[in-house]
């Protein structure tokens, strides 16, 4: 036999098989969606970056106002919620500005997700958040729900406006099954341009 | 001359040996053996091998789940097939079609810069993708195509349901 009619032939296998594969997909209890939607709001990246360091001084001062709670995780405060809840508009345009961020910090009622690598998030992050980097995203998958409620506010970040592991990890959370998922996209760097308090070795 | 050319090359003694039915065999076993233990797991959680397909942002995300069911199951077929000897060329021809396929894949993280795990035989924790790997695909690929060329199915299936027909 040729070796092309072998490769030919290896290629009517792995079509058999992805068929066999489909197959047995479909009588899992959990079947794997075979053509996932992608959300809109993350494939495509914002047309203007969420506020710029344009004006850093409210967002300063306010946070000046209330001490950030520092437990990781949860930013539960005693401190009544004044800040107005995720509006729809929000969860439409996919993303969050720091004032917005700062805000809802303090309610407590978001879970904020660090996307950057766990060297990045060691060195400092944001008050609260938790590390979940993209790029290991597979390790942190099994576990994923008791380290994030699946009905949780969640926001990501990454380094700055030009980062993407935010809108990556953002993406692959909401293909595994989370609706309520925000990208604060000025990330580490707009963070602390602003002076805002941070958690961290440095 | 043809018939000079054919007698040189089956004289040289890495061909001979290569070509004996022991060793094709064990080759057959070995590359089989790391393919089913490289697929087992990416068959019974096809969600996490399709997050290591999407790290490597070569697919549209759309298709990520489907590209890895195919993968999986491809794989482990093949090399199901290469162990049993059932079809055993074809199978063959399977895997270095995955194979060549994986080693293109790791070869784009090299060039963009890409450091991801790798997807290979765990989901989980699995080697990053680097110039090792494709060194090893390379080897892999080799025996593949050895397998091609030269099995003849001794210890296979299909030989003893040809001899008994």
């Amino acid at each position: 036999m040729g070796f092309l009619k072998s490769l030919v032939g290896g290629l009517v296998i792995m079509v058999i098989a992805t068929g066999l594969g489909v197959l047995q997909n479909s009588v899992r209890s959990k079947p794997l969606t075979l053509f996932p939607k992608v959300p809109k709001k993350v494939a495509q990246k914002a047309t203007s970056p969420a506020t710029t360091a344009e004006d850093p001084v409210p967002a300063a001062s306010a946070h000046s106002e209330t001490a950030l709670n520092e437990e990781p995780g949860s930013v539960a405060t005693a401190a009544p919620a004044e800040a107005e809840p995720i509006t729809a508009d929000e969860y439409a345009s996919g993303e969050l500005t720091r004032e917005r961020l700062l805000a809802l910090l303090e309610t407590g009622t978001i879970t904020l997700l660090d996307a950057r690598s766990e060297h990045e998030f060691e060195e400092g992050h944001l008050p609260g958040a938790i590390n979940i980097p993209y790029d290991n995203f597979v390790d942190y998958y099994s576990d994923l729900e008791n380290l994030v409620p699946l009905d949780a506010d969640v926001i990501t970040y990454c380094k700055s406006v030009t980062c993407d592991l935010s809108d990556n990890l953002a993406q692959e959370l909401q293909l595994a099954g989370y609706e309520k998922v925000l990208v604060y996209r000025g990330g580490w760097l707009e963070w602390t341009e602003a002076d805002l308090p941070v958690e961290g070795t440095e | 001359m043809p018939v000079e050319s054919t007698t040189v090359r089956s004289s040289n003694p890495l061909t001979v040996f290569l070509t004996s039915g022991v060793v094709l065999f064990v080759l057959r076993i070995l590359l089989g053996g790391l393919f089913v233990f490289s697929s087992i797991e990416k068959v019974q959680h096809p969600d996490e091998f399709a997050i290591a397909v999407r790290l490597y942002k070569l697919l549209p995300v759309g298709l990520s789940n489907l590209f890895a069911l195919a993968v999986a199951w491809s794989e482990i077929v093949a090399a199901g097939m290469l162990i049993l000897g059932i079809m055993t060329r074809r199978a063959a021809g399977a895997i270095l079609l995955l194979l060549v396929m994986f080693t293109v894949a790791i070869a784009t993280t090299l060039l963009r810069g890409l450091a991801i795990d790798c997807g290979c035989f765990s989901n989980e924790g699995g080697s990053q993708t680097g110039f090792a790997l494709i060194i090893r695909n390379l080897f892999l690929m080799a025996t593949a195509v050895i397998l091609i060329l030269y099995d003849r199915g001794l210890w296979s299936l299909s030989a003893v349901f040809s001899k008994r027909s």
